[in-house]
């Protein structure tokens, strides 16, 4: 295997028989952030019956709850995260299966015609080197989920810490702005980890399956970068640089702490911009599992292709 | 697709395959079909929900800016349309990333099964696993968690429109944050177990291809 494949996993298993503790720890994470949030939601719940009596507590309440609430949401994101690496793996198994089995598999006459959606394709003698967004995806995605990982720690800490404090002061204004500029930073960062997963797995697709046809000794077609893919790119970063701005914007509205009426100008526009960061980075996670659907399909196409040649 | 033994298994390391056995290649399931058809409009209503909510929060903001008391209550219902748009927009964009995961798992059915009947062998395709089912439903629960979340907000907005109604407005927001906190957990959920399916179908692939050899 190439360059690209040992910067994206320099010690894989590739035999199918191998377990792969990725299957078990993705849902055992996912299960613990859902019952987190769930058990959030709960504490929020309880203290309906105080709004417009006491809302100082209300407000200390969702301090705490909402915090440990979006830490349990990035928990599953983890999740998700390691179920991507776990597929990463696998499809370096897979593609090391096929480069084996189809130069001996010939197909038979009566074989059903390939009915290919017509795309647009490159034909080169050897595998096309990976593009700049693959090299960046496959270097990126660890230290952006640590980062990230690390965001909504932070953040968490300082609200649970700040749970504390009277509501209304402007220590507790305060603590709020960092505390939910820094989860959200960090889930930001999370889900721009599992974009970049996403791509390393476009870019493994690419170059494992330039590996099966090199292997076949016939020309390598890879498919065109598509619409989809350029807009995910797109989102992808849209959505990271919005993620950043409102991280800025929790700053300056940490330093507004000490007037009441200005920062809550402020907080009223940054709030929802937060949960957009996220709709655009998920936005881009759709496109490029869309993108990944197309590749496969493409790729099925091209493995019968081979097998054809062979009868 | 033609049925030959449906409660055939491969034991495959630690694991047991439930497979389906056919003559010809299989056909997508109602999930696959769903995904296909269903990612790109639920994408698109999703990105939508999103865009309205800017618009939403920019207009409170001036609001919020003018400082004026006869607008808390104009305020208050901002907040929960604004909330509201944002969410079904999640909603949207959650069933999309659904759906596309759906849609991947059609391709691997359709594709192993094809390129099986082309070598002429017994067709073997994975039975539903329990993570598919399970991804099904979470997401399920998911979608119907955080849109009805939503929609209280945007029916609080439209009920709640005095100023002697914010208390109630604002218990039925906290109401609904509940709602869609565990609505995004259960969809993030099943996304993370339509994945773990995806791992076990290559797993299964890889193996099913070395024995076509």
């Amino acid at each position: 295997m190439t360059a690209i494949n040992g910067l994206i996993l320099p010690t894989v298993d590739k035999r199918p028989e191998a377990d792969s503790w990725h299957r078990k720890i993705g849902p055992l994470l996912a299960v613990i952030g859902m019952v987190i949030a769930t058990a959030t939601a709960v504490a929020n719940w309880s203290t309906i019956g105080d709004i417009g009596v006491d809302d100082a507590s209300v407000a200390e309440t969702d301090m705490w709850a909402g915090g440990l609430g979006v830490a349990g949401l990035g928990v599953i994101k983890v999740g998700i995260a390691v179920a991507l690496v776990g597929i990463i793996h696998r499809l370096w198994g897979r593609a090391d299966s096929v480069m084996t089995t189809v130069p001996h598999l010939h197909a038979r006459p009566d074989a059903v015609p390939l009915s290919r959606t017509p795309r647009k394709t490159k034909v080169s003698e050897d595998i096309p080197a990976p593009l700049p967004i693959h090299k960046l995806a496959t270097r990126l995605w660890k230290p952006m989920l640590a980062m990230g990982a690390m965001g909504v720690i932070g953040g968490t800490i300082v609200r649970v810490a700040a749970a504390s404090e009277t509501a209304g002061t402007e220590a507790f204004r305060q603590a709020t702005a960092w505390g939910v500029g820094l989860e959200f930073f960090g889930e930001t960062l999370l889900l721009g980890g599992i974009s970049f997963l996403l791509g390393t797995i476009l870019a493994s697709l690419r170059q494992a399956g330039g590996e099966v046809q090199r292997a076949a000794g016939e020309p390598v077609t890879v498919l065109a970068m598509s619409g989809s893919a350029n807009a995910f790119i797109i989102l992808m970063m849209v959505g990271t640089m919005v993620g950043i701005a409102q991280f800025v914007a929790s700053i300056v509205l940490a330093g507004r702490a000490d007037s009441p009426t200005s920062y809550a100008e402020l907080a009223t526009f940054v709030n929802p911009i937060r949960e957009v960061a996220l709709g655009l980075l998920l936005g881009g996670i759709v496109l490029a599992l869309a993108t990944i659907g197309t590749v496969l399909s493409f790729q099925f196409d091209r493995v019968r292709e081979l097998v054809r040649r062979n009868a | 697709m033609t049925a030959i033994n449906l409660n055939s298994t491969q034991q495959l390391g630690s694991r047991t395959f439930k497979v389906d056995h056919a003559t010809g290649p299989a056909s997508l399931l109602k999930p696959h079909k769903m995904g296909n058809l269903l990612w790109k409009p639920m994408f698109t209503m999703g990105m939508m929900g999103v865009g309205v909510s800017v618009i939403l929060a920019a207009v409170r903001t001036g609001l919020v800016g003018d400082a004026d008391p006869a607008d808390a209550a104009t305020i208050e219902q901002l907040r929960q349309f604004t909330t509201g748009a944002l969410f079904l927009g999640f909603t949207g964009i959650f069933a999309a990333i659904s759906f596309a995961i759906a849609r991947i798992l059609g391709v691997f059915r359709v594709g192993g099964s094809e390129l099986q009947a082309d070598v002429g062998t017994d067709v073997q395709t994975l039975k539903m696993p329990t993570t598919a089912k399970a991804f099904i439903a979470l997401m399920m629960m998911g979608m119907m968690a955080v849109a009805f979340g939503s929609i209280s907000n945007i029916v609080a907005g439209l009920s709640f429109s005095e100023a002697a109604d914010l208390v109630d407005s604002q218990q039925w927001y906290v109401f609904s944050a509940g709602l869609r906190r565990i609505g995004v957990a259960l969809y993030l959920g099943g996304i993370t177990l339509g994945l773990v399916t995806i791992l076990g179908v290559i797993r299964f692939q890889a193996i099913r291809i070395r024995q076509l050899g």
